[in-house]
This record gives C-alpha cells, sequence and structure tokens, in this order.
C-alpha cells in the first residue's frame, strides 16, 4: 500500500507540474457551465410569461459578463483601429458595443425555447486561445455555432463567436474598418450612440 | 493494483479540483468557475449576499430581483476582475463595493486591459475582403430587396407560416432540397468527389422513393447517414482557384459574387423547375420555395440588420466569409477524403466526367 501511495504521489506531482494538462478540454468545460446556465434560464417554466422578460435579460447579461471578454471582444472588432481610440473612448466603445449586440441578441436569444446545444470539439488555436466546435439543434435545423475563447490568468472567456461560418469580430471588423477610413472616432461613437438609443 | 488505480484517480482528481498551481490568485479559472459561477449569479437575484446558493433556486424569480438588476451587475462581476482567490469569494466584496460606483457595470473588466494595444495575431484570419467597385448600384439594390423583404416577402411567409404547421414547412423545404439534386452530383463529379457524388446519387434515390417524393429525408437518419453534400457551382470553380470576382447584389436573388453569378446561372439550368410550363410556372414555383423558406427562418435577417452598424458592409462581409470558408471546407474534406500520396486534389476532373 505504501509503495502505491509512494507511486501516486510522485504521479500527482508530476501531473500538476506539466504544462496544463488538465486545461485540455477547460475551454469546453467553461463553456458548458455558461451554456447550460443559459438554456436553463430559458426552459424555467416559472419565467416563461412575458412579464418575466426582463427579469431572464438581466440574468443573460450576468451570464454574459462571465462568459464573454468584452474588451477582447471590442478590441477585435476594430483591430487596429483600437490603437487610435483613447481611454476613455475605448471603455465608452466597450460599453456600446455590448449594448449594440445586447439590443439586437437578447430577443433572439430569448426566442430560443426547445433547442439543445451539442458540443462536438475542442481545438487548441494557440497557447492560450481555444476554438470549441457546437450544434443548436432545433425541430427546422441545425446552426453551426463555434466559440474562439482565450485564457487570461485561468479563466476562459468567449472573444469570436462564429455562425455558420460567418466570424462576428470579423464582420464587425470590416464595418469599423470602413466606417474608420472615412470618419473619425468621435464620429464612430456618435452613430453607434444613436444606434443603441433607437428602438 | 486495484489499490492503486483507486489511489491514483483520487489523487489525479485532487490535482484537478485542488488545482495546486503557484498563482491561486488567478484560480476563477475552469474547475473553479463553477463554484464562483453560483454565488455570483444568485447574487443577482438578491441583495444580501447568500453564497453557496444550489444551481436550481437561483432561477426561481425571487420578488426582490426586478428592481435591483443594476446592484447586481457589479457583484457579478467583481470575483472576475479582482480574481478573488476562489472559494470565498463573492459575499466579500460585493455588497461594499458597488452602490459607490457611478455605473454600475465599469468594472467587468481590469482597466489594464482596456489600455493595452491591439496586436495583429500572425496566423490570425486573415480578412476577408471582396472587391465592390459596384457599389453605388450594389447599395441601391441592396435596398430594394430589403424592401422587397420587408413589404413582400416576410408579411407573405408569416402568414403562411400561420397556416402551415412547421413539420409540413419542414417536408417542402426538403422536397425541394431533394430537387436540387443535380446541382450538387455535376458539382460533387466536377470536384472529382465520386464518393460524394455517389451518395448524392444515394440519397436522391432513397429520400425520392422511401421519402415520398423528397418530402422526407431519411437519408439523414443516424441509420443510413447520408447527409446532404454540402456543394454548389460557385464553390467548384472556387476550389479550381477562381477568385469571386467583385461583388454583386442582384436585385430579388440578393447578394453574389461573379463566380457565384455562374452558380446561379447553372442552378437554373439544372433545376426541373426551369423547364415548367406554361411560362410562369417555374416563377411561381421560385416564389413559393422563397416563401417556404422564409417562413423557416423569420428573424435571421432582421438580427443580421440590427446588428449591424452598416447592414450593407455586414451583409457583404457574411457573404464573403460564407463563401470563402464553404470553400475551404471543403478543400480540406476533398485533401482529407484522398488516400495519403495521391498528390493534390482536382488534378484528374478531365478524366474523371468521361
Amino acid at each position: 500500500m505504501k509503495k502505491h501511495l509512494g507511486i501516486a504521489i510522485v504521479l500527482w506531482f508530476v501531473l500538476s507540474l506539466l504544462p496544463s494538462p488538465a486545461c485540455a478540454g477547460a475551454a469546453t468545460d467553461t463553456l458548458k457551465i455558461h451554456v447550460n446556465k443559459v438554456l436553463e434560464i430559458l426552459k424555467d417554466p416559472a419565467l416563461k410569461p412575458a412579464s418575466a422578460k426582463e427579469v431572464k435579460k438581466d440574468k443573460l447579461r450576468a451570464i454574459y459578463v462571465l462568459m464573454f471578454d468584452e474588451v477582447e471582444l471590442s478590441r477585435r472588432a476594430l483591430a487596429r483601429n483600437w490603437n487610435s481610440l483613447n481611454a476613455a473612448q475605448r471603455e465608452e466603445f466597450v460599453h456600446l458595443f455590448r449594448q449594440v449586440l445586447e439590443k439586437t441578441y437578447a430577443d433572439r436569444i430569448l426566442a430560443y425555447a426547445n433547442e439543445n446545444v451539442i458540443f462536438d470539439r475542442e481545438t487548441m488555436l494557440s497557447d492560450n486561445q481555444a476554438e470549441v466546435t457546437t450544434r443548436i439543434l432545433s425541430s427546422s435545423k441545425t446552426i453551426p455555432f463555434t466559440y474562439r475563447m482565450i485564457r487570461k490568468g485561468n479563466t476562459w472567456k468567449v472573444y469570436d463567436v462564429v455562425v455558420e461560418n460567418v466570424s462576428l469580430i470579423q464582420n464587425y471588423r470590416t464595418q469599423f474598418n470602413e466606417i474608420l477610413a472615412k470618419n473619425t472616432p468621435e464620429q464612430m461613437l456618435q452613430t453607434l450612440r444613436k444606434k443603441v438609443k433607437e428602438t | 493494483m486495484k489499490h492503486f488505480c483507486l489511489t491514483v484517480l483520487f489523487l489525479v482528481l485532487l490535482a484537478g479540483v485542488g488545482a495546486p498551481r503557484a498563482d491561486a490568485s488567478s484560480a476563477v479559472a475552469t474547475s473553479a468557475s463553477a463554484p464562483i459561477l453560483l454565488p455570483s449569479a444568485g447574487n443577482s437575484n438578491q441583495l444580501e449576499p447568500v453564497s453557496q446558493e444550489p444551481p436550481a433556486r437561483e432561477s426561481k424569480p425571487d420578488p426582490g430581483s426586478v428592481e435591483s438588476p443594476a446592484m447586481a451587475e457589479p457583484s457579478a462581476a467583481e470575483p472576475e476582475s479582482r480574481a478573488v482567490p476562489a472559494g470565498s469569494a463573492p459575499e466579500s466584496v460585493a455588497p461594499g463595493t458597488s452602490p459607490e460606483l457611478p455605473e454600475e457595470e465599469k468594472r467587468n473588466w481590469h482597466t489594464d486591459d482596456l489600455e493595452s494595444d491591439y496586436v495583429p495575431e500572425e496566423e490570425g484570419e486573415a480578412p476577408v475582403t471582396l472587391y465592390d467597385p459596384l457599389e453605388p448600384f450594389n447599395r441601391a439594390m441592396y435596398h430594394v430587396n430589403d424592401k422587397l423583404y420587408f413589404w413582400l416577402l416576410k408579411p407573405v411567409s408569416q402568414t403562411y407560416g400561420e397556416v402551415v404547421p412547421e413539420p409540413a414547412r419542414i417536408s417542402v423545404r426538403n422536397f425541394f432540397s431533394n430537387l436540387a439534386f443535380p446541382v450538387r452530383f455535376l458539382s460533387c463529379l466536377l470536384q472529382a468527389d465520386f464518393s460524394g457524388a455517389v451518395k448524392e446519387s444515394g440519397r436522391f434515390v432513397v429520400n425520392t422513393l422511401w421519402g415520398v417524393g423528397g418530402l422526407l429525408d431519411p437519408s439523414s437518419k443516424n441509420e443510413l447517414d447520408l447527409p446532404k453534400q454540402n456543394v454548389d457551382l460557385g464553390q467548384t470553380l472556387g476550389i479550381y482557384g477562381l477568385g469571386p470576382g467583385f461583388y454583386i447584389v442582384w436585385p430579388v436573388l440578393g447578394p453574389s459574387s461573379l463566380r457565384d453569378t455562374v452558380d446561379i446561372a447553372g442552378r437554373h439550368f439544372l433545376s426541373p423547375v426551369s423547364y415548367l410550363n406554361p411560362w410562369y410556372a417555374p416563377m411561381t414555383v421560385r416564389g413559393y420555395e422563397a416563401v417556404n423558406d422564409t417562413s423557416l427562418r423569420i428573424g435571421d435577417y432582421e438580427a443580421l440588420k440590427g446588428a449591424a452598424i452598416d447592414p450593407y458592409l455586414s451583409i457583404r462581409d457574411a457573404f464573403a466569409q460564407y463563401r470563402k470558408q464553404k470553400i475551404e471546407a471543403r478543400k480540406k474534406h476533398l485533401t482529407k477524403q484522398l488516400p495519403s500520396g495521391e498528390g493534390k486534389m482536382p488534378v484528374s476532373v478531365g478524366s474523371g466526367i468521361e
């Protein structure tokens, strides 16, 4: 028994010293927790009535904040243009960008009810970046949904979503590139402010 | 031996859960994120910080929750940004700090993170750009199509969708998809993907005979597992190395490129619908197909448009990305299929068709 224990302890040390073998699939694990929580909220019968919509939105927002790396999302959407924004503009952009996303997608997500999510596989893009492929199955279709995630410290967060082969961040990057080629950052922020305000 | 296995298993588990890494401060991580998540989400429902709630509970609506979403925000975020050591986190941080923040959501990220510049990644996704010399024309056509959608296609599809139940509409979609078999078959052949061509033929036969003329799709079910080949003629040209040319928005038909216009033409000539009589029959059938398809994905276009800062650019980019991916995915699929050492893919196409 003692010998076994010795081997086990050695093994344990070796395992804990390896770069991070326990992190293989870690991105998927993190993602699963978030996605399951979202599904739980969507399927919760107590939240079914239309009056609970705002409650649901608040809950989803709380998950969103943990699930997505908003700064990374914004930085990548702006790409090189990010560097020409000052700190205050960056901060405002991150806020506005979230509101733009929320305005469009919150209702979309709330419309989901009977969908199932299947986690297919995880590919490491680099040391601290991974891509998790999932599918959303509904009665009429299957939507391929890929999350790109980045690890900062020990936390995995989503920085891009690829739906039906279209990367969200890249789509915004194209738009911001063209917009900022003709406008100043301030004008771009003004456009965003207007977009957030309009109903 | 059994003991050994058990001990190892136990210790491995221990190593996983305990996360004995040096930087315990950032241990919010993977394995520990569950315990963090629960209490923080719990806080979002209640003002007083009750932690360690079972997950089931917090999905019930709390009476107090409606008034306090704003307060909840920072407490949910706090454990993240502060990187509090795992177990004890949220209750100690949340209520004290949050009310002082003027804007509640501000602390979702490190401020240093905001300061770090964008550094392009070397291998990173090369931007998909699509040459657009016709932009003024295309923008005009985009507006025409947009109006066409909102004024005609959408209301008609919505009404149709209310009358016809979803399973029936899915069957209709299957029927038209089955009818488009010639395009996929020819594309597979042109791509020298003979197994794909065989699969497509098999699908066509099975779905036409057992699937009641294509209304059902028994081939895609698990037993046969013959999914539709994701091919088209524009993609085939792309695989041969032909670039997209430039972007064109066709009235009614929508976004396309010079190359993919060949696909539109090919589809037209290869579809049996085009040979219907009288002259207006093909148009009517196509219109019906469009209505049926649209009824199954109302909201997609609205979301795309709503999320966009400039919808025209957004759609153009989505189109460019989608086409590029479709070609690349196919290329990968084709190279994977070839037994190693047979060289590049569509080499022997010419001889293949004979």
